[in-house]
């Protein structure tokens, strides 16, 4: 079979924002050039800043990012605090909180007494890595993982630490990592976009706004395109009832005639952003279905993922998915876990929680290994902050609270070349302040570009007259946790 | 008191010039007189005396510079030796000519002739302590270096043009112990009692200690030493001789921190770019870090844009794998599953020698397909899972002696494809998860990735541990 014809117009990308365009307009507009003698052609010309290759050579060519919305008590889950059980009940002494800043939420508090964690902890793999008795299966991948127990953070509060987390900083309005990489590295599949968000339904939480996935000053089709668990997966892809596809096809044809009419007039990026999307939006009305059908999916596979795989909306399905949107290319898939802001019954979260995220969570480890693929994907796992180590409101026997906490939490990350097996950074006896290793979201910011081929200092957008990256004017590769 | 004797010693080497013309003159005049008709004039006689007190003075001056150390001992030795010899047939001649006013034409060809032969030497081996055995008969045509006992002088060592071929310690670290270290710590000019003209010497450190311990910065003397603030006593290199910039001071103390390897390509040594850098900045050679690549393979020029852009107009997604190298990674995600032709593969070709990693998974690959892949010698990876390939595709691919990883899942190879792959030499690891082949073959197969589910089920955690009671 012959390369078909592009669905649409033959009018595709025509920003010159993808390489290929802009490949074949360097080829015609500079044939006459010695081409072969330049050393590096595109990123001296291409306009688009979209790189021509990687700074350096990837170790992994995508993301899998497990956004933990809400803030996983580390305590609970993966940093062990034996002190916290003995001096359970006890008040936080001010030498290790250091009259540091609380929640709006716990700071009128009369009492902030420490709070052990309810949930027992073991050694697991051979790498011997620390878990709680709530993560039986990212216990079975245990050698697979690299935790970072010393994650820190300035932000308080969910909406500037998830905006953090998301743009590199707490004030909304900067792109989003997904769109920073899909402006970088472009996107791998033409029918598809490089930056999908999948978000697990109904299950209540702090909200998630678009603006979490947004591109920011970046063009517009860098934004990450939310698929619903719905029959519609991206809203508006489908034909207005009574419309063809043919028809739909003659109707955007017709539309980028005019469109190609208004460029040759006033070159103007937002409109050739806009026929792009037009594009995209019709391609993916045949990809995405494809895409989102689990039905060639092997029962063994399901099985991997657990009892809800086949349940849209839930964390397990959109663990799948992802791992389906990586096979087909896809560059940046996150996929949003709500409900681990728990204030008040704490231990009953947890075990909400993490039946609903542990066993899926490794499983895609798992699935991504068995087929070859966490050597070049990286997953990400972890949320905006942590949780206190005293308890926010009433205590009892059985049942406690926790606070936001920024000054440590734990993420994970797998695959994609860091470096398996491996617990990086230590908090103090209290779970409050970092004793060594500290990792800002901006130093994993960097060292996740870095995985990726980026060099954090190069890949900028010019706006508003001056040079905006990711990392902004900060960021360190963490070079332990590479492999 | 020490300063005053370096002070005088090192007039030595102004003074030395006196005797050495005054003597060798009065020993050329009397082997000439000893032969010719003409009458020797008396007056040479009160010349002996100026060229035994210019000896006398010389050797004094130079004895207190031997004090000063920092020389071969036994060449100072030697040449005090034929120093006072020289000084001693000076006396004689003085005695000889003048005190007792010999005559005769015997006593002036001895004297005369000895007093040449012992001026020569010392003045020779003195030459040799200050500018080493070699300064004379460096540039010598090798004729002549044969006849004074130097070997052939070796065609000089080819300026390294690109880094990958460097070797670590010949063209990059000695280069640099030459140019600023080597000129005072030489077999001839031992200062310190360190050498640092060969990699043996330089184990074996100096006075003050180490001069390098591997992995060991503070450990290391020269380390220390050359990153000391200048206006330190211990500064090296000392006395305001042209210090080492700062990216050749690094290089010094990434090569101790690396193990101060004695020899060993730069391109084996899998070296990190920003240190690729600042190496090519340390030894200054004009060399485009894009010279090098990350992956081991030799150096290749870039692939001609025309091919790029075949491949990109067919549907392959082909990038450089990164921005220093020229080999590609290809994809082969926009066409969508089950679309690949003859004329793609046969495509790939175009970009033979370029194609480091190959992903074709998913692609409707065939069997014959093989055939042309495995034409591909510079592959690292390949990914062909999830197309219909068999045992007889997988034949093809014995030619790819570089391949280390294997994508082989979802395909319908059986187990006897392993001994194929048991005959690939750098086969790191190969998937075939969801094959037929067989679990058990990855015993003594440690290249064979095959995962398992989760095979035990674990029980929830129904009732946690109930945190302890506070003992308030």
């Amino acid at each position: 079979m012959n390369h078909p014809e592009p669905l649409c117009t033959g009018f595709e990308d025509t920003a010159g924002l993808s390489r290929r365009a802009f490949l074949n307009k360097l080829g015609l507009g500079m044939g006459g050039l010695a081409l072969a003698d330049l050393v590096n052609p595109l990123s001296a010309l291409d306009p688009s800043a979209l790189l021509s290759s990687t700074h350096i050579a990837p170790k992994a060519k995508r993301i899998i990012f497990l956004y933990q919305s809400g803030g996983p008590s580390q305590m609970d889950l993966f940093d062990h605090k034996p002190r916290l059980n003995a001096e359970h009940g006890q008040e936080l002494p001010d030498s290790v909180r250091q009259g540091q800043r609380l929640t709006g939420m716990s700071t009128n508090q009369s009492s902030l007494p420490l709070a052990g964690s309810p949930f027992t902890f073991d050694h697991y793999g051979e790498s011997r890595a620390t878990l709680s008795s709530a993560l039986p299966y990212t216990a079975q991948v245990a050698d697979d993982i690299c935790f970072v127990k010393s994650m820190y953070t300035e932000a308080i509060n969910h909406g500037p630490g998830v905006t953090m987390m998301q743009t590199g900083s707490q004030i909304p309005g900067r792109p989003s990592f997904g769109s920073w990489m899909s402006y970088g590295l472009g996107s791998m599949n033409d029918n598809l976009p490089s930056y999908v968000v999948l978000k697990t339904t109904g299950g209540g939480g702090q909200p998630l706004t678009s603006r979490y996935w947004d591109a920011g000053f970046l063009p517009g089709k860098h934004n990450g395109v939310q698929f619903r668990a719905d029959k519609d997966a991206v809203l508006y892809l489908n034909n207005p009832q009574g419309v063809s596809r043919r028809s739909r096809h003659a109707a955007i044809e017709h539309l980028q005639q005019l469109h190609e009419k208004q460029l040759a007039e006033t070159s103007d990026p937002a409109l050739e952003n806009h026929i792009a999307q037009y594009e995209m939006a019709f391609r993916m009305q045949a990809s995405v279905p494809e895409v989102t059908d689990l039905s060639d999916e092997s029962q063994s596979t399901l099985d991997l993922y657990g009892k809800n795989a086949t349940k849209p909306g839930t964390f397990a399905a959109n663990c799948l998915l992802a791992r389906r949107l990586a096979e087909k290319g896809v560059r940046f898939i996150q996929v949003f876990e709500q409900g681990w802001d728990a204030h008040s019954n704490l231990p009953e979260n947890i075990r909400k929680q993490t039946e609903k995220t542990d066993q899926p969570s490794a499983a895609l480890i798992k699935d991504l290994k068995m087929r070859g693929m966490l050597d070049d994907t990286l997953v990400v796992w972890g949320g905006e902050f942590g949780r206190t180590n005293y308890c926010q409101g009433k205590m009892t026997a059985d049942n406690f609270g926790r606070d936001h906490h920024p000054r440590c939490f734990t993420m994970w990350m797998a695959g994609g070349g860091v470096r398996p097996g491996y617990s990086h950074g230590i908090t103090d006896d209290y779970c409050y302040n970092i004793v060594q290793d500290g990792v800002h979201v901006h130093d994993l910011h960097a060292t996740l570009q870095h995985l990726l081929g980026i060099n954090h200092e190069r890949l900028t957008f010019k706006y508003q007259g001056r040079h905006f990256r990711l990392t902004d004017v900060h960021g360190h590769i963490v070079k332990p946790i590479l492999a | 008191m020490e300063d005053l004797i370096l002070f005088l010693g090192r007039f030595h080497v102004v003074a030395l010039h006196l005797p050495i013309s005054i003597l060798a003159l009065l020993a050329g005049l009397e082997i000439y007189f000893s032969f010719s008709p003409r009458e020797r004039p008396s007056v040479l006689g009160s010349i002996w005396f100026l060229g035994l007190l210019a000896a006398v003075i010389t050797s004094g001056l130079g004895y207190l510079l031997s004090l000063s150390g920092g020389y071969n001992e036994d060449a100072v030795n030697l040449h005090l030796i034929w120093g006072v010899a020289t000084t001693f047939i000076a006396l004689i001649g003085w005695v000889a000519f003048s005190l007792i006013a010999r005559r005769g034409k015997a006593w002036s060809l001895v004297i005369g002739g000895v007093q040449l032969a012992t001026l020569s030497v010392a003045g020779h081996l003195g030459g040799n302590l200050t500018h080493g055995p070699e300064f004379l008969f460096e540039y010598a045509p090798n004729s002549v270096r044969g006849l004074a006992g130097f070997d052939a002088k070796q065609a000089p060592r080819a300026p390294v043009s690109d880094l990958a071929d460097a070797d670590i310690f010949v063209d990059v670290i000695h280069p640099l112990l030459e140019l600023r270290c080597v000129t005072c710590h030489n077999p001839s000019k031992t200062k310190g009692g360190l050498l640092l003209d060969t990699y043996d010497n330089i184990l074996l450190g100096g006075d003050s200690g180490l001069a390098i311990v591997a992995r060991d910065l503070s450990a290391s003397e020269l380390s220390v030493r050359i990153n000391l603030d200048p206006a330190h006593d211990d500064y090296m290199p000392s006395g305001g001789k042209t210090p080492f910039t700062p990216a050749q001071a690094q290089v010094i103390d990434w090569w101790i921190l690396s193990g101060a390897p004695p020899s060993g390509s730069l391109a084996a040594l899998n070296i990190e770019p920003d240190t690729l850098a600042l190496i090519a900045d340390a030894i200054d050679i004009q060399v485009t870090v894009s010279n090098l690549n990350e992956l081991g393979l030799p150096f290749l020029p870039k692939l001609p844009l025309a091919v790029i852009m075949e491949l990109e107009n067919l549907g392959f997604d082909a990038t450089p794998i990164s921005e220093k190298t020229a080999y590609l990674d290809i994809d082969f995600y926009r066409l969508g599953e089950d679309s690949i032709s003859e004329e793609h593969v046969t495509a790939l070709l175009r970009a033979r020698d370029h194609i480091a990693q190959l992903n074709l998974g998913n692609s409707g690959l065939q069997d014959h397909h093989l055939s042309v892949i495995a034409q591909l010698p510079n592959l690292l990876k390949l990914d062909i899972s999830k197309n219909p390939i068999s045992n007889e595709g997988i034949r093809h691919l014995r030619a790819l002696d570089q391949l280390e990883i294997l994508n082989l899942h979802a395909t319908q190879i059986t187990d006897e494809v392993l001994p194929l792959l048991d005959k690939l030499p750098n086969l790191e690891r190969a998937f075939v998860w969801s094959t037929a082949v067989n679990l058990d073959a990855t015993i003594d197969r440690p290249y064979l990735q095959i995962e398992s589910g989760f095979t035990t089920p674990i029980p929830q955690d129904e009732k946690p541990t109930p945190a302890p009671q506070p003992e308030r």
